[in-house]
């Protein structure tokens, strides 16, 4: 019971420190527990939608011709495989939405019944319905209720946003010979390339539509150069026998059949996955190394303030152990009192995560395309708790030890003296900066009081710094360039495949206006290395805008070079000789260097024209510069671009697509999505950054003004104001941001890079060669000092509570 | 004929304990004169600290007019000044002396007293450590001025509160009970220092229940359940005639407060 008072006691009388200690504890839970419970349930829906769907694990898309029936033989006599589904596809290209437009290729099928179609709302499906354990099951509803009409399309849930799209739009797609024109009726939940993340995109036609263009293409296929129009898709069914692990079914079943290098391209269920979820992936990683970062502080915290604490109630500790409380019983009130708040925090970061986890989801849905589930993370909930309880328990029990190191008498006679001069430095003071120089000096001569605050601090600098250089990095163009997305100024492609240009017509009609700097032809395939399904970047001039950082670049033929990903998953290295397979063919190239590419998340490699040439089925037939996907120059005067462009567009009309690009509007998908969640990290962190500092600035002041009331008091009555009395609280907290600036720059020049690299090499860029240049620190230290001088003004509101009457003793 | 510097009119003080109301001055009316040294008893629980303080402005009246004859503003009411006015006032125009001295426990002696200083802006910074470092020369302070508060005596301490409440040469110095923690040898040091201020023509306002201290003032007042109900002119302590004889020696003094103290049942 005399616990449960002292308790009660101390709360009531720092219950602005125990306020603070309580939101710490909130916003850690909610980060936590809000990115757990999106993680977990996107992981989860998208589970759940291939159940659903019952497409087998893997999706292999061939070109026309291209599945022979030895292959499907292959493949069903495999042990590995349970079944196959063959279907028919056609294939569309430049597909046109509300003034958006996509490049990538849509593979358009035939609407097959297990496909989810989102209602109206989008918070659940018009044929499929809630059933046990999360799993969705068919409603018995008449089909016509969602059976697509002729001109309607379905279309996947992540190009609502590429599109800014709605049911009832217009969606235009070019097909082989003609371009058709469809309603859309609305979006279908289709998880293999469903996502916004994966450019290419299965839609859906009515079986009428479907047969008339499947028709009138196939009669219209005249050369190979024809066979991208239509082709194939084979869902693959694993068989009791097949690796649990989709990837390594895929790499052992390419050995024996070669089913990924005869494919235009392949994905898992386990890649759909990876890259469906990688966002949230990133985006949580980042948040809970930032939460975890926040419990350190908030140790850190709640350790110095034990010790303080202590330190200002020694005469009340002294009267208690007099009275014949034991040291446990002291220590015990400490342990119980921040549990206590601890558990009120837990509890309403608990109720506040989600909200935010049904936010954070409906944002990540546009992305994912996958409709959330809404599982609570409570297991996860009650781990956090009894981790928290138990680090903060241990803690706390070790910093109250000192209670043990004192004596009733030497505590009550001792009193304040002991803890208020442990330094003996003596900033000067002087009247010019008066409120600057007494901040320096209360700082100075009670640096112990600032520790925890200095640490708290050098710590967010830090963070705020590495975050800041991440940004100068995305934003520049050399570094665009080293993560293999440079920023080009002009960027042209075919439009059909009998244009009369060449991309030498074009280069001419450049340097006429002016020089050419790099150029960026390429185009993207897939092909297998050692059996695993990889991106493969071709380039026209690989020593050109090159993101190659180890070794070097392709120069011969039977040279490609790979990206840390690839190697890591791979287990190979420069030097190293792998095996590329692609259709029937399978050559042997050497490793030449490691470069970057965020295309496919940098699971990619690159070779050079020759290089993809020898993989054809005739070698000899070499690919030439103008068979490349696309073409990107960079200019050494970008200021003609327009005049360019303009100039190809009177020549060649419709038969070319070229645009210029200025520096704000470059990116491709993959690139805004980047940027998207780069962003998103870089604000968060910012706000919880300047979160974290207001409370632990006004823990800090609350605890400082009980220390320093009698002095606030004497103050008023010598004649500072009130204002200038806060101003000096300011500017104390100031100083301690300067301090903690010149710490955390030097921590971010040690440490940000390697920490960026890390979280950046889940976006294939695991190199970066920060600038690190006096404004990309000077910026966020500025920022933060000058936060710092508004939290240390605001938060001392308090002292106009204080008036010289606090020294009268009547 | 002296002139009136400060005046309280119809000045009370209320305070709320456990939801009851405390009056603790009930309607006082006085003068401070300029140059007097006036000295203010009462019994314990009078409400003495309380009409200094309400006198100085370092608390506000619940109710009357405090009004100060400023040099630069004329007459002004001080229960009604803003904050920034009223820091204003403390810093050029009220120097005060605590019972418990009260100086920042993390500055030296110097400090102490030259902030005070620089919060002065007719000064200038050079000018302000000169006059400090007189100030605490004077005070016998000058050995000790770079130590901090908690390691010098009571008495040096209450000395460099003086000195501090002087370093703006403030037109009134008020004092609540400054002896009142200190031993018999730094008593006299002090009054003895507080005497000196005054013959030098400092108008102090001094709250005391030590007679020995009273007797230092000329001016005396009696404070009973938070009213002035009696009043004692003496001649300035230490006076003397053009002969330098004391106009009044010290015993006569002490007899003729005493005699004042027991009209009034003290």
């Amino acid at each position: 019971m005399e616990i449960w008072t002292l308790v009660k006691a101390e709360i009531r009388n720092r219950k602005g420190v125990f306020i603070g200690f309580g939101i710490l504890t909130t916003l850690i839970v909610v980060s936590i527990l809000t990115m757990l419970g999106v993680s977990n349930n996107c992981n989860a829906s998208i589970d759940r939608a291939f159940e659903t769907i019952d497409k087998g694990v893997m999706l292999a898309s061939y070109g026309y011709d291209k599945f022979s029936p030895e292959l499907e033989k292959k493949l069903e006599e495999n042990e590995m495989v349970d079944h196959i589904d063959i279907n028919d596809m056609v294939v569309g290209i430049n597909v046109k939405c509300n003034d958006y437009e996509d490049g990538n290729g849509y593979y358009c099928l035939k609407y097959f019944d297990s496909l989810p179609v989102y209602n109206k709302e989008e918070n659940g499906f018009i044929n499929f319905r809630e059933g046990k354990n999360n799993t969705l099951v068919k409603k018995e509803i008449d089909k016509s209720d969602y059976e697509l009409k002729k001109g309607e399309i379905y279309i996947p849930y992540g190009c609502k946003n590429e599109f800014k799209c709605k049911a009832g739009d217009k969606i235009k797609i070019d097909f082989h010979m003609e371009s058709r024109e469809f309603t859309i009726r609305g979006f279908v939940q289709e998880p293999y390339m469903g996502s916004s993340i994966i450019g290419i995109k299965t839609v859906f036609l009515s079986d009428e539509d479907y047969d008339y263009l499947y028709d009138c293409i196939k009669s219209n296929i005249k050369t190979e150069d024809d066979y991208w129009s239509l082709g194939n898709i084979v869902y693959i069914y694993p068989s009791e026998k097949a690796d649990k692990s989709s990837d390594k079914f895929l790499r052992k079943l390419n050995l024996e059949t070669k089913v990924n290098d005869i494919a235009e391209n392949v994905m898992t269920r386990e890649t759909a996955q990876h890259y469906t979820g990688i966002f949230i992936n990133i985006i949580m990683a980042v948040i809970i190394g930032f939460a975890i970062l926040l419990t350190a502080i908030f140790l850190i915290v709640a350790g110095h303030n034990i010790s303080t604490e202590m330190e200002i109630d020694y005469t009340n500790l002294g009267i208690l152990k007099a009275e014949g409380f034991t040291n446990t019983a002291i220590r015990k009130v400490y342990l119980i009192e921040y549990l206590l708040v601890q558990l009120a925090g837990i509890i309403v970061g608990f109720i506040l995560s989600i909200p935010c986890e049904r936010w954070l989801s409906k944002i990540f849905f546009g992305m994912t395309a996958v409709l959330p589930l809404k599982k609570i993370p409570v297991l996860e909930g009650i781990m956090i708790t009894v981790i928290l309880f138990a680090v903060t328990g241990i803690y706390i029990f070790i910093f109250s030890g000192k209670v043990t190191k004192t004596t009733p008498v030497k505590a009550i006679t001792k009193g304040k003296n002991d803890y208020y001069f442990i330094s003996r430095l003596n900033a000067p003071i002087t009247k010019k900066g008066l409120g600057f120089t007494l901040g320096l000096r209360q700082i100075t001569s009670a640096p112990k009081r600032y520790i925890s605050i200095f640490i708290v601090s050098t710590i967010l600098i830090y963070m705020v710094v590495s975050v800041e250089l991440m940004s100068n990095y995305i934003e520049s163009r050399n570094a665009l360039t080293s993560m293999g997305e440079p920023f080009l100024d002009i960027e042209f492609s075919y439009q059909n495949s009998d244009a009369s240009w060449s991309v030498e017509d074009i280069e001419n009609i450049i340097k006429k206006h002016t020089e050419i700097d790099g150029r960026c032809y390429k185009s993207h395939n897939y092909v297998s290395i050692n059996g695993e399904n990889v991106m493969c970047v071709t380039k026209a001039y690989p020593e050109e805008l090159s993101s190659t950082y180890k070794g070097h670049e392709v120069r011969y033929d039977n040279e490609i070079v790979i990206t840390e990903q690839v190697a890591n998953l791979m287990d190979i290295k420069i030097g190293d000789t792998v095996k590329l397979g692609r259709g029937k063919v399978t050559e042997e190239y050497i490793v030449s260097g490691i470069f970057q590419t965020m295309n496919d998340t940098g699971k990619a490699i690159s070779v050079s024209l020759d290089g993809l040439s020898r993989l054809k089925e005739d070698p000899s037939k070499k690919y030439n510069i103008n068979q490349l996907g696309m073409y990107g120059v960079v200019l050494k005067d970008s200021s003609v671009a327009e005049e360019i462009v303009n100039e190809v567009k009177d020549k060649y009309g419709d038969e070319i697509n070229i645009q210029s690009n200025n520096y704000e509007k470059v990116m491709d998908n993959i690139t805004d999505s980047f940027y998207m969640a780069a962003d998103a990290s870089k604000y968060f962190i910012y706000i919880l950054t300047f979160i974290f500092a207001f409370v632990t600035v006004a823990m800090v002041f609350s605890k400082t003004f009980v220390q320093e009331r009698t002095d606030i008091g004497i103050n008023r009555a010598i004649g500072f104001s009130v204002g200038r009395i806060r101003r000096q609280f300011a500017m104390r907290f100031m100083i301690i941001g300067l301090i903690s600036a010149v710490f955390g720059m030097v921590l971010s020049r040690l440490y940000s890079g390697q920490m960026l690299e890390l979280v950046f090499s889940m976006f294939g860029v695991p190199h970066m060669e920060l600038d690190y240049t006096f404004i990309s620190f000077i910026r966020p230290v500025i920022i933060f000092t000058v936060f710092y001088l508004i939290f240390g003004f605001v938060a001392s509101r308090k002292v106009k509570k204080v008036s010289a009457r606090e020294l009268i003793k009547e | 004929m002296k002139d009136k510097i400060l005046s309280a009119k119809d000045v009370q003080k209320t305070f709320a304990n456990n939801g009851e109301q405390v009056h603790v001055l009930t309607n006082v009316n006085m003068d401070i004169f300029e140059g007097d040294f006036t000295v203010i008893m009462g019994s314990s629980g009078s409400g003495k600290s309380t009409l200094l303080y309400a006198l100085s402005g370092m608390d506000k009246a619940t109710a009357g007019q405090v009004i100060y004859k400023s040099v630069d503003s004329g007459e002004i009411d001080i229960t009604t000044q803003k904050e920034k006015k009223m820091a204003d006032i403390r810093t050029k125009d009220f120097g005060f002396i605590f019972q418990q001295m009260h100086l920042v426990s993390n500055l030296t002696l110097m400090e102490n007293v030259s902030v005070t200083g620089f919060l002065d802006k007719r000064k200038s910074s050079a000018d302000t450590k000169k006059k400090a470092s007189e100030l605490l020369d004077r005070m016998g302070l000058n050995e000790v001025k770079n130590n901090l508060p908690s390691r010098v005596s009571g008495g040096e301490q209450q000395r460099c509160a003086i000195a501090r409440a002087v370093i703006n040469s403030p037109r009134i110095l008020f004092a609540d009970e400054p002896t009142g923690a200190l031993n018999r040898k730094n008593t006299r040091e002090v009054l003895d220092l507080l005497t000196e201020l005054n013959q030098n023509g400092q108008s102090i306002v001094m709250v005391t229940h030590d007679i020995k201290a009273a007797l230092r003032g000329n001016r005396l007042l009696y404070l009973e359940d938070g009213d002035i109900v009696g009043e004692l002119e003496l001649s300035n302590y230490g006076e003397k005639d053009k002969e330098g004889n004391k106009l009044q020696s010290t015993k006569a003094r002490e007899a003729q407060v005493n005699a004042w103290l027991e009209s009034l049942d003290w």
